[in-house]
């Protein structure tokens, strides 16, 4: 008898039902709180926030408790809430040199005015599993050495060398100019610097790390030197014309990256280093970093270059990026095609007939000549 | 049909907020004054994924009213997983009554299948469409494929058809088979089988379609002029079926084909599941269910679920 | 004293009473309208608008425009409680050049601007042209018109009145920039009728 593939909603029911029981997994183990995630898991956390384009810590918590770890389902369900959140407007630009440094590192210089400071990194740890992990451990309180930024100057290294006229000046900020927002206008290629940025701050951290590791690797260097990279709290504040003042909204950590790139210049303009840039919610050193070489191989035609290799290549670049789209559209290929394939089947099916036939013929006029 | 709900507190009605649905619209609207183009529209993170209709479901909330009767069907199928879980994503943010007949539904939106009912004045037919660019696997670069239609030049398609004739002698597209609309754009009509493609020509139904992915909206007007591309030497040809629907006798429609056995049994049935259960329900019996009961008269129509947890 | 305390001050008539359910059926009635051009669409309208904003504009303004959209408006319509009432209830920002102007609200049809000083779109983004909502007498009585193109099975009859004398000719015009133009929603006391470039007009008098 015939058994149709249907049944649609108690198929649904009971997959619902088996998601939520494999997600608890064993009920002897303690359940694992969204706070545990938020805190524990912080770097979980800031990778969601980026690429579910949110900042808050507690519901992107929630997302990888409700995902099972899969950071895409994570940024996938901020995503989706992000959407049905009321829109205010822009904050002013946060200023990132006014920062509250926890760590800063610059390749670039030995030493600098508010000197290195290596900060909560995995860098020189050796990676090596530590077994103490697996059960209860105490960690000793470590000193945060909290600097109040107004006290220690801290200049950008990109500023050092902009002082110098040694590196491109920022392009000046427009005041009024609207910042693009690609979730409020659909992109379109070529889009500005502002839309590439955000949808690479957006984007999946993997395909930035393998785009900025491949400019790296010959297709499309850019020379790049970390300048420097800065993690720490920021201020966020926001314009309300009523008021006329600015409202501070809160403190949000972020990493940015300035990488230095070579020069550019010409018969008429002074070589110059040029810029890449990245910046990303939270402790996000990898993302920032690739973000910045793939922002500035993304300007290899502003800056008088060709682009030719996939990091430089704007519409490959940003059309791909984004990995929730990705994600959905790559497994979109379990939904059911049966018709379309149906309908290559009759073809395919023909077209074997008709070479059947064209081959058959051919045979009796070979046996014809032989006879 | 199921009558109206409350929509479930807390969300918008039919989910998205006014401002998302204004946007959507002012797109439509620009889609129906401009037949077959694509319209770029600044489509939102759905909690759908891509590829799995978001586009179709951002249409269908922007249009969707209390006093519509909706039908969602995929693959020509109303109680296919991904049509259960579009039509309770709307009975539960908008409440609106929903049906499995299409001559009832004033809303149909569908993958891959226009249902085998002729449409009627006053029905929205919503494509969910996952690539709607029809040069896009001809030229990947949006910045070409845009001038391309800004100067209607369409030699490029005209040279990869012709090159299957030549190559294969059919044209190798039996789906998302380009079409072109008025005399001016050519459009993909999303990935229905090229069967289907006579439909859309001087449809009295209004066709919109939406891919959520690449953001465009574009449309057919009711009574638009829709022709499949094709050569004078090579004209069209829709998919034919040797066999009729073992469940209804029908030999009309489009037909799925289930394998039954592993010695290559096959038998054919109904992709519109609608126009099977319709025929059954009149007395019409295919060569399967006649044999399984010789006696039998008309067969009753299944129940859909509407409400998923 | 807070915030909001400075608009207190200018008294704003209201606008939808539902906006939700109100938008969507004056959407589906613009929708139809353009779908199939030349066939009348009951609209309610916004009673309670400030004159002369007719009705039936009022609601189709709330319908579309918010802050992405510019408006235009003609002489007649741009006066003070119009301008504080439409920056109240759609936030669109009001436009004096009429080509940046995605929305474009026409009080006296008689008297309008050439089709030309409104966004044409371009060839490439035809889609962000000008959508021109022009106040009008009523339909059934006044100019005739035989309408055809997609939209339409063969032909279709109208009349309007209050629609400027040369409204076949600029049609006309605006047709032959195809896939360029504007798109024209008429708005009569109780209804709408669409005219999207697309549609070949002929005058029958």
């Amino acid at each position: 008898m015939y058994v149709s593939v249907k049944g649609g909603e108690r198929a649904i029911r009971a997959a619902h039902r088996l998601l939520a029981h494999r997600r608890r997994g064993d009920r002897a183990v303690p359940e694992v709180a969204a706070d545990q995630i938020r805190e524990q898991l912080s770097l979980a956390v800031d990778r969601v926030m980026n690429e579910g384009s949110l900042h808050d810590r507690d519901l992107a918590a929630l997302a990888i408790k409700q995902a099972r770890g899969d950071l895409i389902e994570a940024a996938f369900l901020v995503r989706a809430y992000r959407t049905t959140l009321p829109r205010f407007g822009a904050s002013r630009p946060i200023d990132t040199g006014a920062m509250a440094v926890e760590r800063r590192v610059s390749a670039t210089f030995k030493d600098l005015p508010g000197g290195q400071i290596l900060g909560p990194t995995f860098d020189y740890t050796h990676r090596l599993l530590d077994f103490a992990l697996e059960g209860e451990s105490e960690v000793p309180v470590a000193e945060v050495a909290a600097v109040p930024p107004a006290e220690t100057a801290m200049p950008r290294v990109t500023d050092l060398l902009g002082d110098e006229g040694l590196i491109e000046a920022e392009p000046p900020a427009c005041d009024g100019a609207e910042v693009g927002d690609l979730t409020r206008a659909p992109l379109r290629v070529p889009a500005a610097r502002d839309l590439r940025l955000q949808q690479l701050a957006r984007g999946d951290e993997g395909f930035l790390l393998a785009l900025g590791y491949s400019s790296q690797r010959g297709f499309g260097s850019t020379h790049p030197f970390a300048g420097e990279i800065r993690i720490g709290e920021v201020a966020v504040e926001f314009d309300v014309p009523e008021l006329g003042f600015a409202v501070p909204l809160g403190l949000i950590a972020v990493s940015e990256c300035q990488m230095v790139n070579q020069f550019a210049g010409s018969s008429v303009v002074p070589p110059t280093f040029t810029r890449g840039y990245g910046l990303a919610f939270g402790q996000s050193e990898r993302k920032v970093m690739a973000m910045a070489l793939v922002d500035r191989a993304l300007r290899t035609e502003e800056l008088g270059g060709e682009a030719v290799h996939p990091a430089q290549d704007q519409e490959f670049v940003l059309a791909h990026a984004d990995n929730v789209q990705a994600t959905g559209f790559v497994e979109h290929l379990k939904l059911p095609h049966y018709v379309d394939f149906q309908a290559e089947l009759a073809l395919v099916r023909a077209m074997r007939r008709e070479h059947a036939a064209r081959a058959e013929t051919a045979a009796d006029a070979f046996e014809e000549a032989a006879e | 049909m199921t009558a109206p709900i409350a929509p479930t507190q807390g969300y918008a009605f039919a989910y998205l907020d006014e401002q998302t649905k204004r946007m959507i619209r002012r797109a439509i609207l620009k889609a129906v004054a401009i037949p077959g183009h694509q319209v770029p529209f600044a489509s939102r993170d759905m909690p759908m994924p891509y590829g799995w209709g978001t586009g179709g479901i951002q249409v269908t909330a922007a249009i969707l009213g209390p006093s519509d009767v909706l039908k969602v069907i995929d693959q020509g199928a109303d109680d296919t997983t991904n049509a259960v879980s579009i039509r309770a994503f709307f009975r539960k943010t908008a409440g609106v009554a929903t049906t499995t007949r299409t001559a009832e539904a004033t809303v149909i939106q569908t993958r891959h299948r226009i249902p085998e009912t002729p449409l009627r004045a006053g029905q929205t037919l919503v494509y969910q469409v996952p690539i709607p660019e029809p040069l896009r696997f001809l030229e990947p670069r949006e910045t070409e494929t845009r001038v391309m239609h800004a100067l209607a030049d369409y030699g490029l398609m005209h040279v990869k058809l012709y090159e299957d004739i030549a190559e294969h002698g059919h044209i190798a597209k039996t789906y998302a088979y380009p079409v072109r609309v008025e005399g001016r754009y050519v459009m993909d009509p999303s990935p229905i089988p090229k069967f289907d493609n006579p439909k859309m020509h001087m449809s009295p139904a209004l066709q919109l379609f939406g891919a959520g992915r690449e953001k465009r909206i574009y449309a057919l007007p009711p009574f638009t002029k829709v022709e499949s591309l094709d050569f004078d030497d090579h004209p069209f040809e829709p998919t034919r079926f040797d066999a009729p629907c073992a469940l209804c006798g029908a030999t009309d429609g489009y037909l799925d084909e289930v394998v039954t056995d592993d010695r290559g049994g096959r038998m054919f049935v109904c992709s519109d599941t609608d126009h099977c259960e319709t025929r059954r329900e009149a007395g019409h019996r295919g060569a399967l269910l006649a044999a399984e009961d010789p006696a039998g008269g008309a067969t009753a129509r299944p129940e859909i679920a509407e409400d998923l947890p | 004293m807070s915030p909001a305390s400075a608009f207190a001050a200018v008294e704003i008539a209201p606008g939808f009473r539902d906006p939700v359910l109100e938008s969507q059926a004056t959407f589906r009635a613009v929708l139809d309208a353009l779908a199939e051009p030349g066939r009348e669409r009951d609209v309610f309208g916004i009673d309670a608008a400030p004159a002369p904003l007719p009705p039936v504009m009022a609601a189709v303004i709330a319908m579309l425009a918010d802050f992405e959209t510019p408006v235009w408006r003609d002489d007649g319509l741009a006066r003070a409680e119009i301008d504080a009432w439409l920056a109240f209830h759609t936030g669109a920002p009001l436009v004096a050049d009429p080509a940046a102007a995605a929305f474009a609200l026409v009080g006296d049809a008689t008297r309008m601007p050439s089709f030309a000083a409104f966004g044409q779109g371009t060839d490439v983004d035809p889609s962000t042209s000008t959508t021109l909502i022009l106040a009008v007498d009523g339909f059934g009585a006044g100019r005739r018109f035989r309408l055809a193109g997609p939209g339409i099975a063969a032909s279709r009859d109208f009349a309007v009145g209050g629609a400027p004398a040369d409204l076949a000719r600029r049609l006309g015009e605006n047709r032959a920039l195809c896939p360029r133009g504007v798109d024209l929603i008429l708005a009569g006391p109780t209804s709408v009728v669409g005219l999207p470039r697309t549609t070949r007009i002929e005058e029958i008098g």
